[in-house]
C-alpha cells in the first residue's frame, strides 16, 4: 500500500465529492433544504454562524480513506470498479444509519428528502470512489 | 454478525437507558421543540437495525482479514471512534447544541471504540469457530 497512491486518491476522490456536495446543496436542492430544515430553526446555527463549507473536506477525507482501507484489502485489487462498489456500500451503510436515527427521534424529518439525501450520496460515492479507485491503480506501480 | 449485534444492543441499552439516562434526558431539553412527544416515539428495538449497519462497517474490517484477539479489538475500537467523531464532527458544524463539546465528542468517541472493540472481538471469535 503506497502511502502516496493513498493520499492523493483520497484527496482527489474528497475534492471531487466536494464539489459535488456542493452543487447539489448549494444550488440543486437548495431551496427544498432550506424549507425542510426551517422546521430546525431553534436547534440549528443561525445561517452566518454555519462553518465555511470547507470543513466538510474532513470527514469526506476520513470516508475516503477508509475506502481506500478496504478496497485496498479487498478481492479484485484496487481499480475504478472496485473502489466505486466498496464506496457505494460503505456510504449506504452510514447515510442509511444517520438518516434513520434522525427518523427515529426527529417528528419533522420528511421521508422523501432522507430518500434524495441517500440517493445523492450513492451517486457521490459512486463518482469520488471511481476516482479513488483511478487514481490509486495508476500512481502504485 | 448477529452475535455483536445483540451485545451492541443489549450495551447500547444498559448505558443509554439506564447509566446515563439522566444526561440524555438533559439533551432531551434542547431538542424538544422538534422531538417526538414521549410516548410517540418509535419502540427502542428498532436500534437494532442501528446497531446492525455499525456490525456491517466493523465486520468489513475485521472479517475480510479475518482478524483475532486483540487486533480486532484495536480496529473495532478504532473504527468506531472515527465513526462517532465523522458523526459528531457533522453535528457540530450544524446544530447549535450546548451539550456538545470537544470533551463530550471524546467521552463518546471512547466509549463507542470500548463497546465495539469488544463486539468486533466477539465477531471474530464466533466467526474464527463457525468457519472451520
Amino acid at each position: 500500500m503506497s502511502l502516496k497512491a493513498t493520499s492523493i486518491s483520497v484527496v482527489g476522490a474528497s475534492v471531487v465529492s466536494w464539489g459535488l456536495a456542493g452543487l447539489w446543496h448549494m444550488v440543486i436542492i437548495a431551496d427544498m433544504e432550506h424549507e425542510a430544515w426551517a422546521k430546525f430553526s431553534a436547534v440549528l446555527r443561525p445561517e452566518d454562524a454555519m462553518p465555511s463549507p470547507f470543513w466538510w473536506m474532513i470527514p469526506l477525507m476520513v470516508f475516503y480513506w477508509a475506502v481506500s482501507y478496504f478496497v485496498s484489502r479487498g478481492p479484485g485489487g484496487v481499480s475504478a470498479a472496485t473502489g466505486m462498489r466498496t464506496a457505494v456500500i460503505v456510504a449506504f451503510v452510514v447515510n442509511f444509519m444517520a438518516e434513520f436515527s434522525m427518523h427515529m427521534f426527529f417528528n419533522d424529518m420528511s421521508m422523501g428528502m432522507s430518500a434524495m439525501s441517500l440517493g445523492f450520496e450513492l451517486v457521490s460515492a459512486a463518482v469520488g470512489g471511481s476516482v479513488l479507485g483511478l487514481l490509486y491503480s495508476k500512481l502504485n506501480t | 454478525m448477529v452475535a455483536g449485534t445483540l451485545l451492541a444492543f443489549g450495551i447500547d441499552f444498559l448505558m443509554y437507558g439506564v447509566f446515563m439516562a439522566d444526561s440524555m434526558k438533559e439533551m432531551e431539553k434542547f431538542y424538544a421543540s422538534v422531538m417526538y412527544p414521549e410516548g410517540q416515539r418509535p419502540s427502542e428495538a428498532w436500534f437494532i437495525v442501528y446497531e446492525l449497519c455499525r456490525m456491517l462497517i466493523i465486520g468489513m474490517v475485521v472479517l475480510q482479514r479475518p482478524m483475532k484477539g486483540l487486533s480486532s479489538f484495536v480496529w473495532g475500537f478504532a473504527v468506531s471512534s472515527l465513526l462517532t467523531i465523522c458523526m459528531d464532527f457533522w453535528w457540530m458544524m450544524f446544530f447549535n447544541d450546548p451539550n456538545m463539546s470537544v470533551g463530550h465528542v471524546a467521552m463518546e468517541a471512547v466509549m463507542g471504540g470500548v463497546i465495539m472493540g469488544l463486539c468486533a472481538w466477539l465477531m471474530s471469535m464466533v466467526y474464527s469457530k463457525l468457519s472451520t
